[in-house]
């Protein structure tokens, strides 16, 4: 095996600073900051896949719009706390178990349009409070997010089997009219939308600015005054009322009954759609328009796959596909800034 | 920092220093002794209470239904203390089921079957190790496209079907998970051999040393000659081999396969591993904590089954387990001094 070279390259280019910068300039992203390259891949993505999907299906229906937005809806939400949530440098796997336990609440409480006014507001709240306590448990106990999140995944998933032990209940029927089906344009599209406004508008606050240097350096943070603990703590919160959200979306929308285990699913995809969303598992750096971008990829492959009149399964292999291919892409761009920049610290 | 090495401590690299110091070394065994405490005294208050618990039948069935999950923890467990994860211990599982039920009912197609298997997961350990070592690609992501990539290439291989018209998997591996000689169950004294090769591997070869240099701090490892790289490649290819082994143990023990067959242990194997006491930061934690680990998992199923609770209360015992255990190793390891950020 030949090891040794790439360390001694690497040993070389600590050293000495001049031959950093040449392996800078030659690299072929030398050109664009990494910020323009990880916006730019699930843009290019995205507009490929759409192309793709388009010509495979012979035609642009508003319907078709309508199918991949409303199947994309609820990991787009989920998938926006996540990134809140990876812009912190933390993760959070326990959206699972949220989005699992709001499905099995909903299925069961929520059943008539009269339960909604007390059941919606509790969902949502039931949420915020789980993130909440997967916060606290992060900034009090010092212990990592991953693992935090890992068990009260466990905990949430187990409460919501307790809630509804197998798949069933239903959904009020004036829920689902509410979000389903096109006004004047898709429903779907308008939350979307409203998303992305939600970001734009967060991104400009005090505590959007307080996320991204919690994610880039917490002692710099820290330094800076940034209540470190408390942003923390918001985060989790949001990503658990997220994930509650999604839950309510996707039982009114998409499946009108619940299952205790809806939600597993979305850990991985959440943190898949973040990833091509070209936002960066170290913190700091990322945007939740990639991040849509990249759940919108995720659902037009399976698309795809369905009007090619390929068996259904092809659609996780090429899934698989892109999100290792994106890693890998990102983790190369992480490379060079590395290279750029040899003071950064060391990435376990 | 005051250095107080051991007789077996290797050559002083400072990663070694710090690992085999004695304050060092006793904090981080206590979690293991917790583990190992905790589960014996599971085990006894249940055996009080109900004393069928611990008959021989029993002892063998916790065993035989913990074994699988040490063999796969055991990948886990080096994954872990080289800072890394793998969640692509569940397509690897299925993969080396699945194939094994399609090619291996007679004896002769068993080693057919490991044929196959053993390439396919030196590959994904490759695969997944160079990303990580060499790209430096986050091992979370990584393991979760791969695991996705294989299990999507599995379900169009079986059609989604599985392997019901496959039948069977082969009595050799139904014999090494379920079978007995006298009153030993056999999974007990294929784990026992598995946990001797893992435990001396670990802390007598100078693999172990690497891994754990390498988990400890990954520059000073570097910096002292060790090769980060294929120390990370290595361990992520064991651990695909520990999953296909896993795999392959579990299609005998079910008597059946199907693609998801691994499922569950996506959660469980990185469970035991850090109910074992191995911190999610690297460095630290051993194999005899994970056995520890996935006794304790299954004499809970046991528990709850006793107690006729289902597998709801068995989750969140699971997620409860994880934060006492693991908040208690933070805590100690804090008072002992030598805080890791």
């Amino acid at each position: 095996m030949s090891t040794a070279t790439p360390t001694a390259k690497k040993a070389s280019g600590i050293a000495g600073s001049v031959e950093t910068e040449k392996a800078a300039q030659r690299s072929p992203f030398a050109r664009f900051t990494p910020q323009q390259i990880s916006g730019a891949v699930p843009a290019v993505l995205f507009v490929v896949l759409f192309v793709v999907m388009i010509s495979v299906q012979g035609q642009f229906s508003s319907s078709l719009l309508q199918t991949v937005l409303e199947t994309t809806v609820p990991l787009m939400l989920v998938g926006f706390g996540q990134t809140l949530v990876i812009l912190t440098r933390g993760i959070d796997l326990s959206v699972g178990g949220i989005f699992s336990l709001s499905t099995a609440l909903i299925a069961t409480k929520m059943t008539g349009d009269g339960d909604m006014v007390l059941w919606i507001p509790l969902v949502i709240l039931i949420g915020l409070a789980a993130g909440a306590i997967n916060g606290l448990l992060i900034v009090r106990t010092r212990m990592q997010p991953f693992i935090v999140t890992l068990a009260s995944w466990s905990v949430f998933s187990g409460l919501a089997l307790l809630a509804l032990p197998t798949e069933g209940g239903s959904v009020a029927p004036g829920l689902t009219s509410a979000l389903s089906g096109s006004a004047l344009v898709p429903k779907a599209l308008i939350l979307a939308l409203v998303l992305v406004v939600v970001w734009i508008v967060l991104r400009r606050t005090r505590f959007g600015t307080a996320i991204l240097s919690v994610g880039s350096s917490e002692a710099a943070a820290k330094l800076n005054d940034v209540p470190v603990d408390r942003t923390k703590i918001i985060v989790y919160a949001l990503s658990g009322m997220f994930a509650a959200l999604g839950a309510l979306y996707y039982v009114a929308v998409l499946t009108f009954s619940g299952s205790p285990v809806a939600g597993d699913p979305f850990i991985l995809q959440s943190v898949a759609a973040v990833v091509i969303g070209g936002t960066s598992l170290a913190g700091g750096r990322g945007s939740l328009i990639g991040t849509i971008l990249g759940a919108l990829s995720l659902s037009m492959i399976a698309q795809i796959v369905f009007f090619s009149g390929a068996e259904s399964y092809w659609s996780q292999f090429v899934q698989g596909m892109l999100i290792l291919g994106a890693v890998l892409l990102f983790a190369v761009v992480e490379l060079v800034i590395r290279r750029r920049n040899p003071n950064a610290t060391e990435e376990a | 920092m005051s250095v107080a090495t051991t007789a077996d401590a290797p050559a002083a690299t400072p990663a070694a220093r710090s690992r085999y110091g004695e304050s060092g070394w006793r904090r981080r065994q206590t979690p293991i002794l917790f583990a190992w405490g905790l589960m014996l005294l599971l085990f006894i208050v249940v055996s009080i209470f109900q004393p069928g618990f611990r008959s021989n039948n029993n002892i063998r069935s916790i065993i035989d239904q913990s074994m699988i999950l040490g063999v796969v923890g055991l990948g886990q467990t080096l994954v872990i203390i080289c800072r890394g994860i793998d969640l692509s211990v569940p397509a690897m599982m299925g993969v080396a089921g699945v194939v094994l039920t399609r090619h291996g009912q007679s004896g002769g197609d068993v080693l057919a079957a490991i044929a196959v298997i053993v390439p396919i997961a030196i590959v994904l350990g490759l695969v997944n190790g160079l990303s990580v070592a060499f790209l430096r690609a986050p091992s979370i992501v990584v393991t979760l496209a791969t695991n996705t990539l294989v299990l999507g290439a599995l379900l169009v291989w079986t059609s989604g079907a599985g392997s019901q018209t496959g039948g069977a998997p082969a009595k050799l591996f139904r014999t090494l998970s379920t079978g007995h000689l006298g009153s030993f169950s056999v999974s007990g004294i294929v784990w026992l051999g598995v946990a001797l090769v893992a435990i001396i591997g670990l802390t007598a070869t100078r693999f172990g040393r690497h891994v754990y240099a390498v988990g400890n701090n990954p520059v000073a490892a570097r910096l002292s000659g060790v090769s980060v790289i294929r120390t990370v490649v290595s361990v992520y290819v064991i651990s695909a081999l520990c999953s296909a082994l896993g795999g392959m143990l579990l299609a005998g023990y079910l008597n059946q396969t199907f693609p998801n067959m691994g499922s569950e242990y996506l959660f469980t194997s990185i469970a035991v591993v850090l109910i074992g006491g191995a911190s999610i930061l690297g460095g630290t934690g051993n194999y005899a904590g994970t056995i520890a680990g996935a006794l304790t998992l299954s004499i809970l199923g046991g528990v709850l089954a006793i107690l006729n609770l289902g597998p709801a209360y068995l989750r969140i015992l699971y997620g409860v387990l994880i934060f006492t255990t693991v908040g208690l190793g933070t805590l100690l390891a804090r008072r002992g001094g030598g805080r890791r950020e």
